[in-house]
């Protein structure tokens, strides 16, 4: 497969569609990224050599729990997973009580802590609206509420290494496998 | 005084003919935490370019509903030049900063990203005249580095006029006690220089020493855009074959 650079000529509009990390000017298609080049159903794109991450409805994304209300989690979010790239427009993400788990939850302070790293899945990206719905989603590092230690899981409970104090949460299998 | 002679048989100081530019080294991708990043040596110039973004514009005023904004930060180092220099931007570096923005805005795609910034940081760890198009070529390479999308690849390079002869790159001596210098940035597309996005002059030449001037940085631009293109493909390529 072709490696091209930025401004390297690719062909013409008649032959193809530009796809992504292509333009077209006059007539003309044109890389506006290094990387190889992917020709699909007419469709001309550059599989560039660093991508930017950008949110879609259904991405997983990574945040910190930074207020709970009465039924609602506010997420500041800082990745998108699998990116290790800030991202554009790094707002507030929301999880509603109703998403927290495929069960009814009475309480949102059962679920989620203050300063938890969880995993999402973003439902709604006008809004911002995550869920941990899924399978996999949910908390992946917790700190214990009284001594602020991190909370390890021991036989699907979360105990503070520390005071020994237990707590719930709505835990994800991928808790305190994070890369810090 | 007796006055210093820059040519000397039809070569110049360091040995080099009129229409030699000096070597030229690049790495590619050499800063871990940066999107995209370059190290770049011309002759005795050492520069290291980082990219970030397209991110979160900070103070939001600044913000661009409509775009994303570039910002360069063109800095010397203390150390960098035979007299130490002051820290931090002084006259000469802002606005070398913005005339080098100035040319890079008009290849990056800022529609692309409304409301985020593209962020580029270019410090001189060394410098030996013609530091700001070392240092537009660094960030051009940064740039596309970072898979920031972009027009084209801009690519830059001076002239001077020494002893009444126009000559390429010049080095510091010919900076110094040259009658003039010019610098370039062009942009470079499919191969051919496509428009000029950088020119500035200090001192005076005519208007043929101008045309010859021109016809010599563009010679000089392709070979450097040559350079730029191996250092990227050298880069991923070898990245390709460990998969």
């Amino acid at each position: 497969m072709k490696f091209v650079m930025p401004g390297d000529k690719l062909g013409y509009a008649e032959e193809y569609a530009a796809g992504k990390g292509v333009y077209e000017e006059n007539g003309e298609l044109f890389a506006s990224v290094a990387g190889k080049v992917v020709m699909r159903d007419r469709v001309i794109s550059v599989e560039p050599v660093k991508r930017i991450p950008e949110i879609k409805k259904g991405d997983v994304v990574v945040g910190r729990i930074i207020d709970l209300r009465n039924s609602l989690a506010l997420v500041e979010i800082a990745r998108k997973e699998g990116f290790d790239r800030e991202l554009m427009h790094t707002g507030l993400g929301a999880i509603h009580i109703s998403n927290v788990q495929p069960g009814y939850l009475k309480d949102i302070s059962t679920a989620f802590g203050y300063r938890d790293i969880v995993r999402a899945k973003v439902v709604d990206v006008e809004q911002m609206k995550l869920s941990t719905k899924e399978e996999g989603m949910g908390v992946i590092k917790a700190i214990c509420s009284i001594c602020k230690e991190g909370l390890v899981l021991e036989k699907n409970k979360l105990v503070c290494p520390s005071c020994g104090n237990v707590e719930k949460r709505r835990v994800s299998p991928e808790y305190g496998k994070g890369r810090w | 005084m007796e006055e210093l002679k820059l040519i000397m048989d039809g070569k110049r100081l360091d040995g080099r003919g009129f229409d030699e530019l000096r070597p030229i080294k690049i790495e590619v991708g050499v800063l871990k935490r940066a999107d995209g990043s370059c190290y770049l040596e011309m002759g005795r110039n050492k520069v290291m370019a980082a990219v970030y973004g397209p991110r979160e514009v900070h103070p939001k005023h600044l913000a661009d509903p409509s775009k994303a904004i570039v910002r360069y930060r063109y800095n010397m180092a203390p150390f960098s030049v035979e007299e130490r220099k002051r820290p931090g931007p002084d006259r000469r570096s802002v606005e070398i900063s913005k005339v080098s923005r100035e040319a890079l805005e008009t290849i990056i795609m800022t529609e692309m990203f409304p409301r985020s910034a593209v962020d580029i940081f270019v410090e001189i760890l060394q410098a030996d005249a013609g530091s700001r198009t070392a240092c537009l070529n660094a960030a051009s390479v940064a740039l596309v580095d970072a898979g920031i999308p972009m027009k084209g690849i801009v690519t830059s390079v001076a002239v001077a006029k020494v002893d009444g002869q126009i000559v390429l790159d010049p080095m510091k001596e010919e900076d110094n006690y040259g009658e003039a210098d010019m610098p370039f940035a062009f942009v470079i597309r499919n191969g051919k220089i496509e428009s000029i996005a950088l020119l500035q002059m200090d001192g005076n030449m005519t208007r043929d020493e101008v045309k010859q001037g021109l016809e010599l940085a563009k010679k000089g631009a392709m070979e450097i855009y040559q350079l730029q293109r191996e250092a990227i493909m050298k880069k991923y390529r070898t990245e390709e074959e460990e998969e």
